[in-house]
Order: structure tokens, then C-alpha cells, then sequence
């Protein structure tokens, strides 16, 4: 700020200097042309006196002349009457010729003066009488009359008029003298100022030449000084350039290097000078062709942006090797013409921290979620009385205990959650889903939970479906995430009121709470990391202070958007905007079967179809969500051969659905394309680590009592102690229980031995216990039922494996479509004897 | 000798956990509050020989608390703060600050007894 100021005051007395020095280059020619003009009029002036003083001279001279002439008039007129001698007429005839020349010349000489014109008429006219007077008398001597023309000489009237005109002339003389004084002392006068003005225009004209040269040297030596500054800051950026630890190079718009500083140089193992003039694609791991990089350049231009960044760009060494990098490019408008600086940064230390945090916080997640299940499990048997009964006390501690380890279970998978979304691991299985009937099951699933905090909701949903676009699984996870939250944060005996409607290119759902809504300072911070509008509240309410960050990370991967309103001390509305596709019609019907699958399943619905079975078909888990919540089945057969694991999602929406809770459900393997269905598993279900024990006792109940009297053989595949104790604490009374650690040792007890039922842990040391399935079948017999626990977000993966171990073998439609139809039965057997007792 | 303690814990669960720890010894009774604010209206009624305060709690935080009780009822009923925070640092900061003690978080359940009666012997 400070030197901006300095700089713009030293460029303002800058440009006065030079705006002085043009003032002086166009006075200085004005001031010598005045000064020439002066001393011409100056030599005028003194030729004209010195002509004045000529002419008086030229006078003077007539005056004498014309004195001369009448004294020989006078003396000869005189001569001859005394003498008569002729010969004295000479100087008066003489005289007489030379009179009009002489009062010409006076009478030019005196043309301007009225005083000496004045005396010369009275001399001309004394002249005249005095020649008249001199010629009669001539005349008279000439005649002979002697005495009169020598009267007329004695009367003395010739000399009385000559005296006159002695007086005149010597009058003329003096005054003549006295312009001529006059004359020359004006013309003196005029000289001097002349003189003077011209030396004050010279001194003037000095004055400024000796300014300007003055602000000339200013300027010179600003100039000087500048140019040092200026080489000083070459110089500093130079240092600055050649120190940064980013790469700087500048291009052309050709897209050309023109300079790059030796950072540049060190991180892509270039020599210095080598780069010049080469192509900036030649640093890009990509090798633009030639020519690209200035398209690329132009349009950056166009976008009428003066600075860009470009993230995640991998670069490429000398020697081929390749970096991550970032680079910023900045436009700038040189005088030479525009160029671009691109500073290119070196983030590869910074990937592998980021690598290295995010393999920290998974690794110790993952690991802190196996010791929780574990508590959690062990405090979850406790509490449900599986090691009998506890005193009052005990049970109080042992609930504390528990809703904290659920508690740290959450926070551990939000966690996780949050690390996966952010590092691009997060599994998303989208498809096209019914969001009303989405919203509605997550509605359901979250009333007993408000209801813990006194809060009650209602739904206004229409009828028809809209579909959208997304994982049910993790837009359920953004529901409950809203739900529970409105719920935390509704007052005791709250509504929270959900909405769904069309909100023009979006379907938006709305969760309104009727709390003490968001604090005006705290809206902005709302979708962030442990955000919560006061940090120690979430211990009272539970929450992880992670949701929120994770509805918004979800729902971004779905296109959508999430917002909300609040109005302090009234209610908070978020709204999930999802774009809207077109509602498609879905199979329904009387089905008492129902098959997903591709081509092996269409062929294995047209088998059960000829065999009389009413059969519904569905060709992906939207559709076969739809029909599980439509009606229930007597047995579902599901292709584990779909693509993205979506076997593994309908599997598990069968078993969540209420009604289908203990549907039987046959999985089969199939080749892409290929309508021939391969080996045959029956899944009692679906669970994922953490296990919900109470799930999976139910589960094997139905088994339990459909096997009758003989205690079940369970087969255990699991290497997880903490896992294999709890389950074996919770079935391990009813059933006999043999466990094998690794896949080899579960493929060997498969062979050996019968089994009722088995349990396969899908992560272990040596591979997935999906691969054991192709073991699980007795010959011809109905496969041994199998209750998958599945690692999380492993679906995709886990279905796979399932499908290629199912897969490779072979059964014939008949004997499949045959095996369906007996699930059916054996489902309705076990319901039969569930109900029995 | 009978002794009575005041915990003060936003906490429902800690509240509950640690009264039944304390109350082990039967010559110990404990009243519980859930804020600062109420903390103030039970000193009103009571005086504790000992107050347990937790560090961490929603609009009236410890140290606010722990001000508040010093400047209304003096320095006669010693203060112990229960806190996660137990550098030494905070430790120190707490102790300068008047405190007599901490107790760190988690809380040894078994020892709690002997704890809160060694800082009532050294208050």
C-alpha cells in the first residue's frame, strides 16, 4: 500500500519534469524568434539615425549653399552696378542656376518638419524678393540708368533683405540642430530598451534552457535508477524462480516452452537449456500431439479466464517415468504479447500421505470393528438374558455397556463410511428404484427409534412410483442418517413430517423436524466433518456428528443435491432433490415363485412355467424390490451371475422385506450369456459383520426345527475367534457346531462329512467362503442351506466369487426348476412346524 | 466417615456408572446433575465435601462451572475435574486454576472409592 503510494508520487513529479521540458522546447524557439525580431528592429533604428544625421548633414550643407548663393548674387548684383563689368554677372547668373535645385532639395529634406517648412516658404519667399530685387536693379544698370540701380544698391533694402535671409538661415540651422539632437536622442532611447529587452529575453531563454537541462538530468538519473531497480528485480526474481521448489515455465501461445527455472528441470530430469523452445506436451505423461497444448491454451483463453488449475495431472520424467502434479496456469498480457506461466507442483510425497492416512483410518477401523463386534455381540447375549438371567443392576450396566459399544460401532462405520466415499471405495450399486416405496421402508424402519426420542412421523407420499436413480442400500443409509436426526432433534412429542413430491426436474423428499431448528452461525457448517451446532450434544443424542457430511457425499454420487431450511426456534426441512427418471411398469400377478436373473433365468422361468408354476420373472433388483414387496413368495431363485453383485442386494431385500423375512431362496450360478444355469445354493441368508445375533438365531431356528429330533451338524468357516465365539455362545446349544478356519480345511470336512446347515465367512486367510458352494452339494439331494456372513460393502466381490463357484457345474433345467419347487415345499414345511409347537 | 459428592456430568450413562461405583462404599452418597446451571441450584440446598466435574459439557463447559460454584459458595468444598484431556499441560492449567485434582477419563470404576476419599483426606 505504502510503496504503491511512494511510487505513484515519484511517477507524478516525473511527468512534470517532462511535461516542463516540453513546456521549454516549444517556448525557447518562441522566445529567439522574439529576440531576432528585437535586435532587427534594434539595427533598424540605429541605420535609420544615422540616415536622419545624413540628411542633416545633406541640409546643412544646402543651407550653406543657399547662403553662398545669395552672398553671389548679392556680391555680383552689387559688382556690376558699380563696375559694370559683365564679368560679375558670372557668380550670379551662376547662382541663380543653381537656386531650384538647391530648394528642392531643402524642400524634400524639410517635408515633415512644419517649423522648418514654415522658415524655408519665408526664406524662399525672401529669396525670391531678394533675387527680383537684384534683377531690377541689374535690369536698371543694364538700361543704363547708373544712378538709379546704384541708388537702389545704397538704399541698403538688397543687404536688409539679405541680412533676413542670413537670420533665416542661421535660424534653420539651429533648429535643424535641435532634431537632429532630438532625433538621435530617441532613436538612443528606442536603442537602449531594445537592448535591454533583449537581454532579459536571453537571461529568460538561459533561465528555462538551464531548467530544462536541470529536469533533463533528473530525469536521466530517475531513469538510471529505475533501470538498476529493475535490473535488481530481474535479478531477485531470477533467485526466485531458480529457488521455488515448484516447477515455473512460461509458454507460448503456441504452446512452446519459452523458459523454465531449474526446479523444472531437477523434477522432470531435463539438462538446463533442454526444454527450450520444445512442447509443453512433452511433460505430460498423455504426450499430446503437437499442437494441442495451444488449443488447450486458447480455449482457456476464450473461457475468459485469466487463471486456472488443473489437479491430478500425471507428468512424465526425461526418462519416461511418470508423477502426479498439479499445475496452475495463469494468462498474463506482456508487452511482447501474451504468455502463460505454468507453475507445476510435485504432489506425489503428498499422495502417498494421503495414501498412507487413508490406509491408517481404514486399517484401524477395520481392526477396531473386530474387537467391537465381539463386545457388542458378547454385551448383546448378555443382555438378552443368553447367560441367563441378571440382577437388576447388572442389567442396567450391561444395557449402558452395550448402546455405547452400538454406539462406537456407528461412529467406527461412519467413519469408514466417510474414508471410503472420499478415497472413490465406496461400492455404489446404483440402479433404477422406487423412491416412494424407499422412503417408506426407511420410514418404517426408523419409527421405533423417534419413538425413543418421544418423536413421531408421518409420510405424505404418492401413490404412483417415481423412480430414481441410486443404491437403495446407501439411500436408505441417507434416510435413516435425516430420520434419526430429525428425530434427535425434535422436541418430546414431535412429528417429523416427511414429504415426497416432483420439484421439476427432481424428485424431492423433505424431512421437516419441529426442533429449535439450525443456529444462523452454524448453517454454513452444517455438511461438515463432526459438525454438530454444539459439539457435546451429540453424546447426549448419539449421533457421530458424521451423518449430515454423509447424506451429502451419498447423495452428490446419485446427481442429486441435499439442502435445508431453517427457521431458529420453529423447524429445520431438509430437502434430497434426486433427478427423476420415468416410472416403468413392473410384472405383477398371483406368482408363486419368483426368478431374477438374465438369460439362465428366463430359460429356468420358462421350465417352471411348463411345469405348471406361476412364476414371476424380474431382470434386475429393482423390479425383483418391487415384487417381494408386492407379494409373497413361496421361494425366490436368484442369478448370482447379475452384474455388480445385484444377486447379493436381492438376496438381501428378500430377506428384509417382512413378508419374504423366510421365503427360501435358491441362488444359481450362470455364465454371462450363456441360457444354461449352473450348480445350485440354497441362502438362508445374507448377514453382514457386525452380525445382528438375534437375526441369525432366528434364521437357523426354522432349520433347527424343520431337522426335527437330531441335534443340527452346523459347518462352521470362519477365522475370526471373536465371531466364532459368539456364535457358538448363541447356538451352540442347540446345534453341534464344527469349524473350519481356513477354506482348504472347510473343502476337506465338506467331503467327509454331513452337514445340516453352514455358515461361511466370506473374508478368510486363504479366500472366500463363497468358493466352498460347489462343495456344499450332496449329489442329487437338495443343496445344504447356507447363511453367508459377509464381510461389508464386499457384495459385489462376494457374488462374483459365489457365481464362478456355482457356475462351473452343471444341472440340468428340469432338476433346477424341480429344486425350486421343492424349496417352496421345505419353506412351507418349516413354517408349518415353526407354527406347530 | 460418611461423605458426600456432587458429579456433575451432561452424560446420562457416566452419571449413572458413577454413581453406582461410588456407592459401593456405603458410607458414600451421591447426588448427580446433568448442567452447570443445575449444579448451582443443588449447591443452594447441599454442601458436598467433594465435587466431580466433568470437563466437557454443553453451554456451561467445566471451567465456566467450576468459576461459577468458586465464585457463588467460595473455596470451601474441594473440586476434582473428570476430563479425557490429561497432558500435563491441562493437568497443571487445572491445578493453577485452583482445582484440587483429576481424575482421568476413563475412569477405573473399582478405584473410584479410594480416589475421592484420598482427595477429601488432602483437601
Amino acid at each position: 500500500m505504502i510503496r504503491k503510494h511512494v511510487g505513484s508520487r515519484g511517477r507524478r513529479a516525473e511527468q512534470w519534469r517532462q511535461r516542463f521540458a516540453k513546456i521549454v522546447a516549444f517556448v525557447a524557439p518562441l522566445i529567439i524568434g522574439a529576440v531576432v525580431i528585437l535586435l532587427t528592429q534594434q539595427v533598424r533604428t540605429t541605420d535609420h539615425l544615422s540616415r536622419e544625421k545624413d540628411i542633416a548633414q545633406e541640409q546643412r550643407t544646402q543651407l550653406l549653399l543657399l547662403l553662398s548663393a545669395h552672398e553671389d548674387v548679392e556680391t555680383g548684383g552689387r559688382g556690376y552696378v558699380i563696375t559694370g563689368d559683365p564679368r560679375f554677372l558670372e557668380p550670379y547668373e551662376e547662382a541663380r542656376r543653381q537656386l531650384p535645385a538647391i530648394w528642392s532639395s531643402l524642400s524634400k529634406n524639410t517635408r515633415e518638419q512644419p517649423r522648418q517648412l514654415a522658415l524655408t516658404r519665408e526664406l524662399r519667399a525672401l529669396s525670391n524678393r531678394k533675387l527680383a530685387y537684384t534683377k531690377a536693379t541689374i535690369a536698371l544698370r543694364r538700361a543704363g540708368d547708373i544712378q538709379g540701380a546704384e541708388a537702389r544698391v545704397r538704399s541698403g533694402r538688397g543687404k536688409a533683405l539679405m541680412d533676413r535671409i542670413r537670420v533665416h538661415i542661421s535660424r534653420l540651422t539651429a533648429l535643424q540642430k535641435v532634431t537632429i539632437a532630438e532625433r538621435s536622442r530617441n532613436a538612443e532611447t528606442a536603442v537602449t530598451d531594445l537592448r535591454v529587452l533583449t537581454f532579459v529575453l536571453l537571461a529568460v531563454l538561459a533561465g528555462l534552457l538551464a531548467a530544462a537541462w536541470l529536469a533533463l538530468q533528473h530525469s536521466l538519473g530517475t531513469r538510471d535508477r529505475v533501470l538498476v531497480k529493475l535490473e535488481d528485480l530481474a535479478l531477485r526474481q531470477k533467485a526466485i524462480l531458480e529457488s521455488a521448489m515448484d516447477g515455473i515455465v512460461t509458454i507460448n501461445p503456441a504452446g512452446s516452452i519459452e523458459a523454465a527455472n531449474a526446479a523444472t528441470m531437477r523434477m522432470f530430469g531435463y539438462d538446463p537449456g533442454e526444454l527450450d523452445a520444445r512442447d509443453f506436451g512433452i511433460l505430460l505423461a498423455d504426450q499430446p500431439p503437437v499442437g494441442h497444448i495451444a488449443e488447450e491454451l486458447r480455449e482457456f483463453d476464450l473461457e475468459n479466464d485469466s487463471e486456472g488449475v488443473a489437479l491430478d495431472i500425471v507428468a512424465r520424467r526425461s526418462d519416461g517415468s511418470e508423477f502426479p502434479v498439479e499445475i496452475a496456469i495463469t494468462a498474463a498480457v506482456l508487452n511482447e504479447g501474451l504468455r502463460y506461466v505454468a507453475v507445476i507442483r510435485d504432489i506425489t510425497e503428498r499422495k502417498r500421505v494421503e495414501q498412507l492416512k487413508s490406509d491408517f483410518v481404514s486399517t484401524v477401523t477395520h481392526e477396531l470393528r473386530t474387537p467391537l463386534t465381539s463386545i457388542a455381540g458378547a454385551l448383546g447375549l448378555l443382555e438378552g438374558g443368553g447367560a441367563g438371567p441378571l440382577n437388576a443392576r447388572a442389567g442396567r450396566l450391561v444395557t449402558i455397556a452395550h448402546n455405547n459399544a452400538d454406539r462406537l460401532v456407528r461412529l467406527v462405520n461412519d467413519i469408514l463410511d466417510i474414508q471410503k466415499i472420499e478415497s472413490g471405495k465406496m461400492p455404489f450399486h446404483i440402479q433404477e428404484l422406487d423412491l416412494t416405496a424407499a422412503v417408506r421402508a426407511s420410514v418404517e424402519e426408523n419409527r421405533s427409534y423417534a419413538a425413543k426420542f418421544g418423536a413421531h412421523i408421518s409420510l405424505a407420499a404418492p401413490m404412483t412410483p417415481m423412480m430414481v436413480s441410486a443404491d437403495p442400500d446407501r439411500l436408505a443409509q441417507v434416510f435413516t442418517n435425516l430420520l434419526s436426526n430429525a428425530a434427535k432433534y425434535s422436541p418430546g412429542d414431535g412429528t417429523v413430517r416427511v414429504t415426497i413430491a416432483t420439484n421439476g426436474p427432481f424428485h424431492r423428499v423433505t424431512i421437516a423436524d419441529e426442533g429449535a431448528g439450525i443456529p444462523e452461525d452454524f448453517q454454513d457448517q452444517v455438511f461438515g466433518k463432526f459438525a454438530q451446532a454444539d459439539s457435546t450434544a451429540n453424546r447426549a443424542k448419539g449421533g457421530t456428528g458424521l451423518g449430515l457430511s454423509i447424506v451429502r457425499e451419498i447423495v452428490e454420487q446419485f446427481d442429486g443435491q441435499v439442502s435445508f431450511e431453517s427457521e431458529p426456534g420453529q423447524q429445520t426441512r431438509f430437502h434430497v432433490d434426486l433427478p427423476a427418471l420415468e416410472p416403468q411398469r413392473l410384472p405383477r400377478g398371483g406368482a408363486t415363485l419368483l426368478v431374477c436373473g438374465n438369460e439362465a433365468g428366463k430359460a429356468l422361468t420358462a421350465a417352471l412355467r411348463d411345469a405348471g408354476h406361476a412364476v414371476a420373472f424380474a431382470e434386475n433388483p429393482v423390479q425383483a424390490r418391487a415384487a417381494v414387496r408386492a407379494a409373497k413368495f413361496a421361494g425366490v431363485a436368484v442369478d448370482m451371475g447379475l452384474p455388480h453383485g445385484a444377486g447379493a442386494t436381492i438376496i438381501r431385500t428378500t430377506r428384509e422385506d417382512t413378508r419374504n423375512a423366510d421365503t427360501p431362496i435358491l441362488a444359481f450360478g450362470s455364465k454371462p450369456g450363456d441360457s444354461q444355469p449352473g450348480g445350485v445354493a440354497c441362502i438362508l441368508d445374507w448377514l453382514e459383520k457386525p452380525i445382528d445375533v438375534s437375526r441369525l438365531t432366528d434364521c437357523v431356528e426354522g432349520a433347527i426345527l424343520a431337522k426335527g429330533p437330531d441335534k443340527l451338524r452346523i459347518l462352521q468357516v470362519e477365522d475370526d475367534p471373536g465371531t466364532e465365539r459368539l456364535i457358538a455362545a448363541a447356538l451352540g446349544e442347540e446345534a453341534e457346531i464344527v469349524t473350519a478356519h481356513s477354506v482348504a480345511a472347510a473343502r476337506s470336512l465338506a467331503g467327509r462329512d454331513d452337514f445340516d446347515l453352514a455358515i461361511l465367512a466370506t473374508a478368510l486367510e486363504d479366500g472366500n467362503g463363497g468358493e466352498l458352494l460347489s462343495n456344499l452339494q450332496p449329489g442329487s439331494a437338495a443343496p445344504i442351506p447356507v447363511i453367508i456372513l459377509s464381510a461389508p460393502d464386499a457384495d459385489s466381490q462376494n457374488a462374483d466369487c459365489i457365481n464362478t463357484s456355482l457356475a462351473g457345474m452343471h444341472m440340468p433345467l428340469a432338476d433346477l426348476a424341480d429344486l425350486a419347487a421343492a424349496a417352496g415345499q421345505f419353506s412351507a414345511a418349516c413354517r408349518e412346524r415353526t407354527l406347530a409347537p | 466417615m460418611t461423605l458426600s459428592i456432587l458429579y456433575i456430568d451432561d452424560e446420562p450413562d457416566l452419571q449413572e456408572i458413577a454413581s453406582m461405583a461410588l456407592e459401593l462404599d456405603p458410607e458414600i452418597t451421591v447426588r448427580t446433575c446433568g448442567s452447570g446451571s443445575e449444579a448451582l441450584d443443588v449447591l443452594s440446598t447441599m454442601t458436598p465435601d467433594l465435587i466431580l466435574l466433568d470437563m466437557m459439557m454443553p453451554v456451561m463447559d467445566g471451567p465456566m462451572t467450576f468459576a461459577a460454584i468458586r465464585e457463588r459458595f467460595g473455596k470451601g468444598i474441594p473440586i476434582v475435574f473428570i476430563t479425557a484431556r490429561t497432558s500435563p499441560e491441562d493437568v497443571e492449567r487445572l491445578v493453577m486454576s485452583g482445582a484440587h485434582g483429576v481424575i482421568p477419563k476413563p475412569f477405573d470404576p473399582m478405584k473410584l472409592t479410594a480416589q475421592v476419599r484420598s482427595f477429601v483426606d488432602h483437601a
